[in-house]
């Protein structure tokens, strides 16, 4: 007990120190930069020439796209890496450990009218929101080039309409889901469909990632490098999109598998 | 009254915003030290990540500027917020799922070895061994 109450005056002396001197940066010192200033070196070099030449260069209308998808895709392949090798770990970790055993599912005339989570207003309010969230979420992956959206949030939204339809109905109770394996395997793939991606360009004479040598169009007239552009940006975010899908089923299938909830 | 919500304004967007995540940040860091609970001290890592992630986000912005979602006719950068914060922030967010994840994997080993996730009592003699 006597250890936590000077724990707590560290932490809060720590805070008062953090406080004074971020108060001193804000006020005294210019260093950090007046928020909304075109001319502060965060917005001036790098930054300049990705909004200038962005739409010349990979035809993608998205800048943040743009930024992601072409200019930084080795980035972003080993971003999608990481987060393969979290589920990994994530499963590693937890694999020892016994499932809890799930209630027998019980007569389903029976179960039909009491939800496990959350009341009858969600059950019947979530058979509505599933399939747009679906919708919204496929729209969101084959728009991220144009407009906003992309890869990673199109997987979110994907995994985010599973985790609905997994935690709220209670006569679903061990049905439909996917298995932990399964969804690791997902991902593992959309990380492999990326580095496939990555690697066609060079059966044509490309570099790693080029996506105006991909294999597919014949000619070089400059109407086709735009088509190509866009197949290419459109592979690596049904990439992104497949292996952010599966990490989150897979972490969210690990963990509830695993949870007594119960105790 | 309106002359301080005016000051408040004038103060948020010369520089306050920093003040906020700031302030955030410091939360984040107390509940960390003085959480005795593991699951609380990872939710106050999350919280952490939440306002570096806003932190860099105020660098992207700009006066005057609209999405970064490019218009035929307009080409100039003073026309567009920095998508570089966007693009990094984006890809930091997805990670912060990922070591969400594996921080609640070894948070649910620990209770299984020491049946609690009470940092007192793993520490001390409290916590019964399996």
């Amino acid at each position: 007990m006597k250890e936590n109450k000077s724990r707590k005056k560290l932490a809060a002396g720590l805070i008062i120190v953090i406080i004074a001197v971020g108060t001193a940066a804000v006020k005294i010192g210019a260093f950090l930069p007046t928020i909304g200033d075109a001319d502060t070196p965060a917005n001036s070099y790098v930054a300049n020439y990705y909004i200038t030449n962005a739409v010349k260069e990979t035809h993608s209308y998205n800048i943040v796209t743009a930024v992601l998808a072409d200019y930084r895709g080795f980035d972003t392949l080993f971003e999608t890496c990481v987060l393969f090798l979290s589920a990994l770990v994530t499963m590693m970790v937890l694999f020892g450990k016994e499932k809890v055993p799930k209630m027998p599912v019980k007569n389903l005339a029976e179960d039909k009218y009491s939800a496990a989570f959350g009341g009858d207003i969600m059950d019947a309010s979530f058979r509505i929101v599933v399939p747009i969230i679906l919708i919204y979420g496929i729209y969101v992956l084959f728009h991220g080039e144009i407009s906003l959206g992309g890869g990673f949030q199109a997987g979110a939204l994907i995994a985010c309409a599973y985790l609905l339809d997994r935690i709220i109905p209670s006569i679903r109770m061990g049905r439909g889901k996917i298995k932990e394996e399964t969804a690791l395997i997902i991902a593992s793939m959309g990380a492999f469909f990326y580095v496939i991606t990555g690697i066609l360009p060079m059966f044509n004479g490309g570099n790693f990632l080029e996506f105006a040598k991909l294999p597919f169009g014949s000619s070089l007239a400059a109407e086709s490098i735009v088509k190509l552009h866009t197949a290419g940006i459109l592979m690596i975010e049904v990439g992104v999109t497949v292996c952010v899908m599966g990490v989150i089923i897979a972490i969210l299938e690990v963990v509830l598998e695993r949870t007594d909830f119960d105790e | 009254m309106s002359e301080l919500i005016e000051k408040l304004e004038f103060f948020l967007a010369d520089r306050g915003i920093y003040m906020l995540t700031l302030i955030l940040f410091a939360v984040a860091v107390y509940g960390m030290i003085a959480c005795g609970n593991y699951m609380k001290k990872l939710m106050c890592m999350n919280m952490m990540q939440v306002s570096i992630i806003f932190f860099f986000l105020t660098f992207g912005q700009k006066n005057g500027g609209t999405l970064p979602v490019a218009i035929d006719e307009v080409l100039s950068a003073e026309a567009y917020i920095n998508p570089l914060p966007h693009a990094l922030m984006l890809t930091a967010i997805v990670v912060s799922l990922g070591t969400t994840g594996v921080g609640l994997a070894l948070l649910m080993r620990i209770k299984d070895i020491y049946g609690t996730i009470e940092e007192d009592r793993i520490t001390g003699d409290g916590g019964k061994k399996q």
